[in-house]
């Protein structure tokens, strides 16, 4: 095996680096200009509408947040404290932004790291059970896997909270502590997930068992569950991993909903009380943050590809698994 | 709140009403007898907004008014019904005609942390309120033309004003005012907001708070100083409570009625009726005091700085229709600004004073000169449609639609502006650029009509006069209500502002709020507050259930 060159690693490694901060800096760009473009007095959103607040009170608060500067200086201070991991306080929390989010990080990464693996065993097993040769099984699921896709995940909650906790009351209706609490959310999270995971890797499996390869394990004498499971699984699993930005992207908007419907802590719901009271602070926030996930997200799945499939291993650096 | 998820949730309960009755109905256990008030045991209560800040001498919310109330006493504590009556002041003297409050103060309070109260902690909390580092967004703002606060003696405190100030009583019974101690204020305003450092000498002792989740509470063993009509003496009769924070109406009626949650705040007027009909619950409500849903008509705008114009709009309205359509009767029609649990400033005088008229309010814009018709029926003047401007924040309520549908009969086209952004709503205020502005603010005393209708209460100075009322008389007898030292007195001067501003058509009082509590039967006691948010420290539990 040839091993790549040193200056090779460290040059693939430092443009990998210079990319993630270029897309971070991109998306706290864009935020800042999102939210200073908006004409008006972010004072007045700051106190609310039902204060009373004097001008002279008002002049301080604007100086507080340094307002009164003008936005490419703000804009400068701006990156210069995202930079250091500073993100400023919050208008409404009156709370450094930063220990904001990192307080409301573990029940958010809780529930997300929760559903994807939920998501993920699911469509494993429901795309290997219906890849057979009879075709119903692969209608019905296709039928429920639209059905789930369509449902607004807001409904799919509240109708799961009808059904297994104010009726049966199997389950508590909000985070009490208890694990049982995870069940719920976790499960609305990941079923829009699993269904369109699926969908993309029932397709990319049949495509695989139409292979050749397939054929020659077949003649080897290899169960059919031991084919699909075994070696179309994989290619099946490529096409699947495309979808991680979209699969981080679910998950993160995902969380917004379940959060609220399901009166759970996390980023989700201070993303929600941040964006309707204009927080500015926590939503740049926020947007830093979501920046540096998927940031990191795709790092893992470029490992992950290699992990997976075998023939991209070669000259990536990456010992074989 | 107003996300697209969210806007949702007002048709989801109708479309769950259905399958969740289906579970609530079977019967409760019917109560064998009174119950007899015992001490001990805990409940859960779902609130439906969380505070952003804790810190009662900074935030404007009313919800943290209401969560940190079992925390903090005031000076002055008011009754549901609008008494002032001691509390941490044992008793108060005006001087000066009214510039000066002298507080002779209880000399057996002690705080959370162990410090006792005296004159200098009173001190200590009005310099914090009033300190720039506050930023205080209302309590700053409650204490009007406040001068300063002097140490007299251990338990004499003295309070002045620049100008004779009535209200200020009233202020000081709020949380708003609400006393904790020295020690706990010196520790930043993040820590305070934050929910975690509030000492206080109420009857329970705050304990452990998550951000997006809950806030526990535990008794204060050593509370002796309850007001007089509080409705109990002593310490609490709870052990603890927790206040759930449930945001999503849904979820939190559901929990209710799953008895998940032992009570449950803001029920949405199409459950209610539901709710009633479960045996195992109740429903409290309350007018809510203050300013009731209003509109204010722009008298300086262009179109509605004709009166006449604004008295067509004012009359073109059915509202008693409208309020009983879209309330179900849990909501009532208002003919004032001010609502009439607003102790000692309501005036009934004005009852039937301005009924819906459609015929008068025709013949007014045809005066005007609206004689036109327009192909959808509006109402035209030199081709343009009769168009009124109302900007609104977030998305517009079921019920300013259901006025816009009825203007329409009348020829009149409301404009509800939405807009989700805060600070583009508040320029267009600022400068004056709309016809209507629909709002509410409660507040136990009437002198919150001063917010509105002071000529110096201008929005872009950070004031709520958004009919834009400059009127030296309207000034002199708001000014002269905040001087009158009798509350008889203040009441004729509110009196004359609330005929004032709906004889003129600068208001069209639409409804007064209601609050709506779902209890469960097993808690007794939970009463609501002149402010109509429920009151922790008399309630128990009955054992067992």
């Amino acid at each position: 095996m040839r091993r790549p060159h040193a200056s090779a690693v460290v040059r693939a490694v430092t443009a990998r680096a210079g990319a993630a901060v270029l897309v971070v800096w991109g998306a706290a760009t864009c935020a800042f200009l999102a939210l200073h473009l908006i004409p008006g007095d972010p004072v007045g959103a700051i106190v609310g509408s039902h204060a009373l607040v004097g001008a002279e009170q008002r002049e301080e608060i604007r100086h507080h947040y340094g307002l009164d500067r003008s936005p490419l200086v703000q804009y400068g201070a701006y990156l210069q404290r995202l930079a250091t991991g500073e993100l400023g306080d919050s208008y409404q929390v009156q709370q450094p932004v930063s220990s904001l989010l990192a307080g409301q990080i573990g029940p958010t990464a809780q529930l997300a790291l929760w559903s994807s693996l939920v998501a993920v065993v699911l469509a494993a097993a429901v795309t290997v059970l219906t890849s057979g040769r009879s075709r119903w099984p692969r209608r019905v699921s296709s039928a429920v896997e639209l059905l789930v896709v369509s449902t607004p995940s807001f409904w799919l909650g509240i109708m799961l909270l009808t059904v297994f906790s104010f009726r049966l009351e199997w389950l508590p209706v909000s985070d009490s502590g208890d694990a049982r609490s995870l069940v719920l959310p976790v499960i609305t999270l990941a079923l829009p997930i699993a269904a369109v995971l699926t969908q993309v890797m029932r397709e990319g499996l049949l495509g695989a068992l139409e292979q050749p390869f397939s054929l020659t394990a077949r003649s080897r004498g290899l169960a059919e569950h031991t084919v699909r499971s075994r070696h179309a699984l994989r290619h099946a699993a490529l096409p699947a991993l495309t979808l991680a930005g979209w699969f981080t992207g679910t998950l993160l908007g995902g969380a917004v909903v379940v959060e609220n419907v399901f009166a759970r802590p996390g980023l989700g719901r201070i993303t929600l009380r941040a964006v309707s009271d204009r927080d500015l602070p926590v939503v740049q926030g926020v947007v830093a943050l979501s920046a540096v996930v998927f940031v990191l997200v795709g790092a893992v799945v470029e490992l992950l590809y290699v992990v997976v499939d075998p023939r991209l291993r070669r000259g990536t650096g990456v010992a074989a698994a | 709140m107003h996300q697209p998820h969210l806007r949702r949730s007002a048709l989801l309960p109708v479309l769950l009403l259905a399958a969740v009755t289906a579970c609530s109905t079977d019967g409760g256990a019917s109560s064998a007898g009174p119950a007899q008030p015992r001490s001990g045991g805990s409940l859960t209560y779902a609130a439906q907004q969380e505070p952003d800040c804790w810190d009662p001498h900074t935030s404007a919310q009313d919800v943290t008014a209401f969560v940190q109330r079992p925390v903090f006493d005031s000076l002055v504590y008011q009754t549901p019904d609008g008494k002032l009556e001691p509390w941490l002041a044992k008793s108060w003297k005006t001087s000066e005609g009214g510039r000066t409050y002298t507080f002779e103060l209880r000399d057996d309070v002690t705080f959370h942390d162990g410090k006792h109260l005296d004159a200098a902690a009173v001190k200590a909390n009005f310099d914090h309120i009033t300190a720039k580092a506050t930023q205080s967004q209302y309590a700053a703002g409650l204490l009007g033309p406040y001068e300063g606060t002097a140490v007299k003696g251990k338990y004499e405190v003295e309070v002045r004003f620049s100008r004779p100030y009535a209200p200020f009583l009233q202020a000081a019974s709020t949380t708003y005012l609400g006393i904790a101690s020295p020690a706990s204020l010196k520790a930043g305003a993040d820590k305070l907001c934050a929910g975690t450092g509030s000492v206080g000498s109420g009857p329970f002792e705050a304990g452990a708070y998550t951000r997006g989740q809950q806030r526990g509470y535990t008794r204060n063993a050593a509370y002796t100083w309850a007001p007089k009509d509080a409705g109990h003496s002593g310490p609490a009769r709870l052990d603890a409570f927790t206040i759930r924070f449930l945001t999503e109406d849904a979820t939190r009626v559901g929990a209710l009625t799953s008895g998940q949650v032992d009570a449950a705040a803001a029920l949405p007027a199409n459950r209610i009726a539901a709710v009633r009909r479960d045996a195992r619950l109740d429903v409290v409500t309350k007018d809510v005091p203050g300013a009731v849903d209003t509109f204010y008509l722009n008298t300086k705008s262009p179109l509605f700085s004709d009166e006449r114009i604004r008295k067509a709009f004012q009359r073109s309205i059915d509202l008693d229709a409208l309020v009983e359509s879209v309330f179900q009767g849990t909501g009532t029609r208002a003919w004032s600004t001010l609502s009439p649990a607003t102790p000692h400033s309501y005036d009934p005088a004005l009852v039937n004073s301005w009924p819906h008229d459609r015929a008068l309010a025709g013949r007014l814009l045809d005066r005007a000169g609206w004689t036109g018709r327009d192909a959808e029926g509006y109402r035209t003047k030199n081709g343009e449609r009769l168009t009124v401007t109302a900007p609104v924040y977030g998305q517009a309520s079921v019920f300013s639609q259901a006025v816009q549908g009825d203007l329409k009969k009348a020829g009149i086209d409301l404009r509800l502006a939405a807009s989700t952004d805060a600070t583009a709503v508040s320029a267009q205020l600022d400068e004056g650029r709309y016809d209507v502005v629909e709002t509410s603010w409660a507040r136990g005393d009437g002198d919150i009509l001063s917010s509105f209708f002071l000529s110096t209460e201008s929005s872009e100075g950070g004031g709520h006069n958004f009919a834009r009322v400059t009127d030296p008389q309207v000034d002199a007898w708001l000014k002269k209500a905040q001087a009158a030292t009798s509350p008889d007195e203040r009441a004729a001067y509110y009196a004359k502002v609330q005929k004032w501003t709906t004889d003129h058509a600068a208001v069209v009082p639409a409804y007064v709020q209601k609050a709506a509590v779902g209890v469960n039967k097993k808690v007794h006691g939970l009463r609501l507050s002149l402010s109509a948010w429920p009151e922790f420290y008399a309630a128990w539990v009955e054992a067992g259930r």
